[in-house]
């Protein structure tokens, strides 16, 4: 998604001015000249002066290009499916992973990524579930990665070595 | 001194030789694959190495990021789609070539590049590395700032045609730096009260998340079909060997540039493949012509160049323990949890550690011309894989990646966080690099800052007292001033353009 360069920096001028304006509550402690606060009040204020240096750039060149550029995949509801379920389905691990389990989780992941891409189902499925049953052997038997189980705690010992 | 039969010993271990063999093929397999990078490659590869032996780690890595460099040059000749973006610079004469019917030619030059280019930062490695190292350790605080200022300041200016937009990705970078414990006085800072953040960002989750992450949001909707055109090649080895003979000045002077270029923090391979590539069109005699020669000459100095920067980037990263770029920098941190402390000590302490390290170089740049010959061979395979199966798995690797690096699903969390920030971030135009290399170098650098700071109560001038200090201080203000110079020269060249026309 292309934004126009005054959107640009303006982000970065108002994220320099919160961590300059941040970084003056850091207290330092009382035997120390310069304390905690010092390097970021440093670098809050570079970023919020290249963010207005880029507004001002963009001042100059505010009707040449557009305000926002809509990426490719507003094109389509399938398009918008195949972008966003990417952070989509990290934030249904992160959400479900303790509850389902990783075998369960990862196969629903792979299965509707797959899916979403334009495979069939039922292949996508199969395809999901056998990938998730490796990769949890693989890091939880010879990686030693503590994964969780979820309903399948029981049957643990199975896929463990 | 160092015993060469203790090197060897270490090195004579099917172990250790069986990890290389297996990151050489992966290297050569994501290399190989359009749109996944040597860095990602790097980044997916930690959640293995993080359980074995210090040594197969970095060994592992080394390989997998040299086989990954040369791979992308296949699909670049092949489908004109450079796998990563270090080929990116010769992919137009290599796709002539093999319109041409002479895919062997672009390739096996590549082939032969990339190898003799690695070989060559071997040896600067190994020769330059110990007498730097011998000088690095007088080094203060005072010099190890400025060295990471230098660092940061090639990133940001290298990094785009916007000089402020680079600018902004480096503050960015420095700031995300801040978050977590205040390294002189240990006072948390923009944790906003998350145990989660007192350490800090996690490395490999933001660089999973801006480059791989990113680089899947991209792609999501990429149609990608190729076909590679792998029936009418030719034996390689006998084709090749007589006819590259007479780029040999080529490849030494793309293999010196990619030395250098590559020991500068945060210039990596595809700006060294680019800047020899450029000196190969203009300033020598074969590279100039526009004939099959020409195109060979090229492709020799840019190929020798990207292998080259790998090796040349491990100088910095093992002497100062300041990366020259993002795959060091995973390096670096592979190497702290594996208590292999990188810096000048090291060359004291554990030499034999560290000339293993520069001889399974010597070992990944042989191997890359019996397993490049293999790939090329094998391309057709690697294009059968379907890509709407192979990013869903690349997908749940990062995931699962992030996790067990730093065993919290917060980590997993900034995998997407960043992802998308990335994607952001390239679509606007603003290069990712120096955000990286401030993330990286941030610490180091207030560090030293405020210890100087606070010894000299604020007097600024101890930041040029010391000679060798003195001298990267003034390069570094040099450098600065011939970028902005040049922007500004560049800008106003430009309008008068615009006024004649």
């Amino acid at each position: 998604m292309k934004v126009h360069d005054l959107i640009v920096g303006m982000v970065f001028m108002l994220l320099g001015i919160f961590v300059a304006a941040y970084s003056r509550t850091f207290a330092a402690p009382r035997n120390l000249s310069y304390g905690p606060g010092f390097f970021p009040l440093l670098v809050g204020t570079g970023l919020s002066l290249v963010g207005l240096a880029i507004v001002w750039q963009g001042l100059r060149n505010h009707k040449t290009s557009p305000i926002v550029v809509p990426p490719d995949w507003t094109k389509s509801a399938r398009f918008a499916l195949r972008f966003w379920i990417i952070p989509g389905v990290i934030v249904f691990y992160i959400a479900f992973v303790d509850l389902l389990g990783f075998l369960i989780t990862a196969t629903l992941i792979l299965t509707s990524v797959i899916a979403a891409s334009g495979a069939p189902k039922t292949k996508a499925l199969i395809v999901g579930f056998l990938v998730a049953a490796v990769m949890n052997i693989g890091f939880a038997s010879i990686l030693h990665v503590p994964l969780p189980w979820g309903p399948l705690t029981s049957i643990s010992g199975w896929l463990i070595w | 001194m160092v015993n060469p039969f203790t090197i060897l010993q270490q090195i004579n271990d099917p172990h250790l030789l069986l990890v290389i063999f297996a990151s050489a093929v992966y290297g050569l397999a994501i290399g190989a694959i359009p749109g996944l990078t040597a860095l990602m490659a790097t980044a997916l590869l930690v959640p293995f190495i993080i359980f074995m032996e210090p040594l197969p780690a970095i060994a592992s890595i080394i390989t997998a990021s040299a086989m990954a460099i040369f791979a992308g040059d296949i699909p670049g000749a092949m489908l004109r789609m450079p796998g990563t973006p270090a080929s990116a610079a010769y992919t137009d004469d290599a796709h002539d070539l093999t319109l041409k019917g002479k895919t062997v030619m672009a390739l096996g030059a590549g082939l032969f590049a990339s190898a003799a280019g690695g070989l060559l930062s071997a040896i600067v490695l190994t020769l330059a590395a110990p007498s730097l190292a011998r000088i690095a350790l007088a080094f203060s605080s005072v010099e190890y700032f400025w060295l990471g200022v230098l660092g940061l300041s090639c990133a940001t200016f290298v990094a785009g045609p916007s000089l402020l937009k680079g600018l902004a990705s480096l503050f960015l970078g420095l700031s995300l730096a801040t978050i977590g414990m205040d390294p002189v006085s240990g006072i948390p800072r923009f944790t906003f009260g998350s145990t989660n953040l007192m350490g800090g960002l996690g490395l490999i989750p933001v660089l999973i998340g801006l480059f791989a992450i990113s680089e899947l949001l991209r792609n999501a909707n990429a149609e990608f079909h190729g076909r590679a055109n792998t029936h009418r090649m030719g034996p390689i080895f006998s084709t090749i060997s007589e006819r590259l003979w007479p780029h040999k000045v080529g490849v030494l002077r793309g293999g010196l540039i990619g030395t250098v270029v590559g020991a500068l923090p945060g210039a990596g391979s595809d700006i060294a493949a680019w800047i020899s590539y450029a000196i190969a069109r203009r300033g020598s005699r074969i590279g100039r012509n526009d004939d099959e020669k020409g195109a060979v000459e090229r492709i020799m100095s840019a190929s020798a160049a990207n292998n080259a920067s790998l090796g040349g980037a491990y100088i910095p990263a093992t002497v100062f323990g300041i990366p020259g770029d993002a795959i060091t920098a995973i390096v670096i941190s592979v190497m702290f949890i594996k208590g292999i402390n990188p810096g000048p000590t090291l060359f004291l302490n554990n030499p034999e550690t560290i000339y293993t390290i520069f001889a399974i170089f010597f070992i990944a740049n042989l191997l890359i011309v019996p397993l490049g010959i293999l790939c090329i061979r094998g391309f057709g395979l690697i294009l059968k894989l379907p890509t709407n199966y192979v990013s869903p798995v690349i997908l749940m690797f990062c995931i699962l990646g992030a996790f067990s690096v730093e065993n919290t699903l917060f980590a997993v969390g900034l995998i997407a966080l960043f992802g998308v920030l990335g994607y952001l971030m390239e679509a606007n135009g603003v290069p990712l690099a120096p955000a990286i290399l401030g993330l990286i170098l941030g610490p180091l650098i207030e560090q030293t800052f405020m210890t100087t700071m606070l010894k000299s109560q604020g007097d600024l001038t101890i930041f040029f007292e010391r000679p060798i200090a003195a001298a990267i201080g003034v390069f570094t203000i040099v450098v600065w001033l011939a970028a902005i110079g040049m922007k500004a020269f560049g800008g106003a060249a430009k309008r008068e353009m615009h006024s004649h026309v």
